[in-house]
């Protein structure tokens, strides 16, 4: 049955042949930053065109077929990994409303000290703590940041957060962008019920209802140029099975790309875009996190509640955070570096499982270059120094879980024997770990098109206008100078609000000029 | 004619940033403000091309002014300098009082669509357009200006290229400072 779509919203089948288009804005991507930068350029009177190469997937066709999920909603089937050591999976999404309708929807505002030193280091204009805040507040409003009703926590989380407070280490309740969540924990495969507020379901609509179209199964191939000034988009249809389709021109006086830290730079360099600072691509940063498998003697059925209730915060001025995060079975096995029989004692025990992460603040940077044929590929080596905090922030939290009654806990460390104890984890410490035995996945890519007051040192200005090229804008977390040490769904959506403030601006006073 | 003085020679600042190498010029133009146009008209600024060799072909100090004609578009000019030392008084020839004036351009935004590109946040100087005579090889010319100080437009470097054919060649910069008011016009 041929999904149905709000007015507004093209799909492939809307292409019979090569189209051309104009508007005043093309916005390339949907999630965090190009549906917020659409719906308030929309707000503020401008024709816009939304292109998402992934396809429209409305809330009632979410449901628990992990498979058809990943295979659907993620780019690559959630198989992308970066080159380095040790390699980085990481996931991106690929739909209408982009990483947003797959995420945990933890929803953060940017830490004051992130925000000081992009001010002081980047030269970043107008992002000290107190000038964020409307943004922040206006974004919160949209995406209903709250608290998690009570009762949707679920024991995994009650157990994470049982032993912090049995170690009186600092732990948090999650602000999450939902509106009465169910806690039906399908937060990475879709929301079911509606609840989880993603761009899908807030800023999509907002941009539909002022006027935006939403053209979707439509990838970007290129950006059109005349000089130093870009003049719109080249873009072809994907068919189902990713069948090239029909090919559709848009012209525009203004170009966004939120294509995400991977693509977005990849797009500008395929189009020829030159930076003063050289360093489109470079920069990239990427949350290394590190997940254990800890097995308790009672029944924790952790798919039951919120994806993510609470987050440890005693170790964050250190640099990394730790959270319990149910995931299903099938992604269990893939992210576990333990094999044959071994890994299905782990699954046999899945319903007393809690698997908890770290996140880390990487102190390192890799890159995003193009391999012929125009795909991106991500390079990035984590630092011995950050290799070191992943094994602190580990046994730390298996610590934590211990304390919780953890009675056996598997390690992301490939030949290091499980723990059965809290005596144990010394025993992470015993050896040195190589860096390519550890497991290491992150679904936060940032800072390959960074801002910042200087153009020999970053790709955008403080708005997130490219330097040295007319017409074009980033909004997404390509823009981060660094990492943001949070989940940075919210530094992206309110980034995109002040930015898109900032376009209407310029577009004003050119026009009064 | 209305000439008001300022302190006739360069000062220790305009000397410093001419002596920075090529790369670090560069690096300048690059982060350097738009100038406010309007700030310009009316006022001649000493010039100081950067390289040393300049002056071994005599024009390492000169003169640009700046006004506006009948229709409000914003030309400029040069004067040729005695080849004195930097910290020397600046003095047209062949006279201070009747300067030779020639190179004439004209003052704009650089459009990111033209051949003439280079820096989207500078002025650019266009000689092409300065009403000079076909022949006349200042013709080929094409200068960018930028602000050295954020919201001053007292100092500014330029980077100068020579067209060639669809190819824009980089020569050298150049340092400006304000020198004297002025309500010369052609």
């Amino acid at each position: 049955m041929p999904t149905k779509r709000p007015s507004g919203v093209y799909a492939y089948e809307d292409f019979p042949g090569d189209t051309v288009l104009s508007c005043d804005a093309v916005v390339v991507g949907s999630g965090a930053g190009g549906a917020v930068v659409a719906a308030e350029l929309a707000e503020g009177g401008l024709d816009v065109i939304v292109l998402e190469e992934g396809g429209y997937h409305p809330t009632e066709e979410f449901d628990t077929d992990v498979q058809k999920a990943v295979r659907t909603y993620y780019r690559d089937g959630g198989a992308t990994v970066s080159v380095g050591s040790p390699p980085v999976q990481f996931t991106e999404g690929r739909m209408v409303g982009g990483s947003t309708v797959i995420n945990g929807g933890m929803s953060w505002r940017t830490p004051e000290k992130i925000l000081e030193r992009w001010g002081r280091e980047d030269m970043v204009a107008d992002v000290a703590p107190g000038e964020m805040d409307r943004y922040f507040a206006r974004v919160e409003k949209y995406i209903s940041a709250k608290h998690q009703d009570p009762h949707t926590v679920g024991r995994d989380n009650q157990l994470l957060k049982e032993g912090a407070d049995k170690l009186n280490w600092k732990v948090i309740p999650n602000i999450r962008n939902q509106f009465h969540c169910a806690g039906t924990n399908n937060c990475a495969f879709g929301c079911p019920t509606g609840a989880k507020r993603s761009t899908l379901v807030t800023y999509i609509p907002r941009a539909l209802a002022f006027g935006a179209r939403v053209y979707s199964d439509c990838k970007v191939e290129e950006l059109l140029t005349s000089g130093k000034r870009v003049t719109g988009v080249r873009a072809r249809v994907v068919g189902p099975g990713g069948r090239p389709g029909a090919k559709v021109t848009i012209h525009a006086r203004l170009v966004v790309c939120s294509a995400g830290a991977i693509h977005t730079p990849a797009l500008l360099l395929r189009s020829g875009i030159r930076s003063p600072s050289g360093r489109i691509g470079m920069n990239l940063t990427l949350h290394p996190n590190c997940k254990v498998v800890a097995i308790f003697d009672e029944k924790v059925e952790g798919w039951k509640g919120v994806h993510q209730a609470y987050q440890v915060r005693e170790f964050q001025d250190e640099g990394f955070l730790f959270a319990a995060v149910n995931i299903p079975p099938g992604v269990v096995s893939m992210a576990t570096p333990a094999y044959g029989n071994a890994l299905g004692e782990i699954l046999a025990d899945y319903n007393r499982i809690v698997i908890a992460g770290m996140l880390c603040e990487d102190t390192t940077s890799g890159r995003v270059r193009v391999a012929p044929g125009g795909r991106p590929v991500a390079f990035y080596d984590l630092s011995d120094f950050d290799a070191a905090r992943l094994v602190r922030g580990t046994s730390l939290l298996c610590r934590l879980l211990f304390t919780a009654g953890a009675k056996k806990i598997y390690l992301p460390f490939d030949g290091v024997p499980a723990l059965e104890g809290i005596d144990d984890v010394k025993r992470i410490f015993a050896r040195r770990i190589p860096k390519d035995t550890m497991e290491v996945v992150t679904v936060h890519m940032m800072g390959t098109a960074a801002m910042g007051g200087d153009p020999t040192r970053h790709v955008c200005d403080s708005y997130g206008k490219v330097y040295d090229t007319d017409g074009l804008w980033v909004a997404d977390a390509s823009l981060f100078p660094s990492p943001v040490g949070v989940n940075p769904m919210e530094t992206i959506m309110a980034l995109a609000t002040r930015n898109a403030e900032r376009i209407l601006d310029s577009q004003a006073a050119r026009r009064a000029a | 004619m209305r000439h008001e003085k300022l302190p006739g020679t360069s000062s220790a600042e305009s000397r410093r940033i001419a002596a920075l190498s090529d790369r670090e010029l560069a690096t300048m133009m690059l982060r350097g403000e738009t100038p406010n146009l309007d700030a310009l008209v009316g006022w001649e600024f000493r010039g100081t091309n950067a390289p040393p060799w300049m002056s071994l072909l005599g024009i390492k100090k000169f003169v640009k002014g700046f006004y506006r004609d009948d229709a409000g578009r914003v030309f400029g000019y040069n004067e040729p300098i005695v080849q004195n030392r930097l910290d020397e008084p600046w003095i047209a020839k062949p006279s201070d009082a009747a300067p030779k004036r020639f190179g004439f351009f004209r003052v704009d935004t650089v459009d990111a669509t033209s051949r003439d590109n280079a820096y989207l946040h500078a002025l650019l100087l266009d000689y092409a357009r300065g009403g000079n005579s076909p022949v006349d090889p200042t013709t080929t010319l094409r200068d960018y200006l930028v602000r050295v100080n954020r919201g001053s437009d007292d100092l500014l470097l330029g980077s100068a290229y020579v067209a060639v054919g669809p190819l824009r060649v980089h020569t050298s910069h150049f340092v400006l400072e304000r020198h004297r008011a002025t309500d010369w016009r052609r």
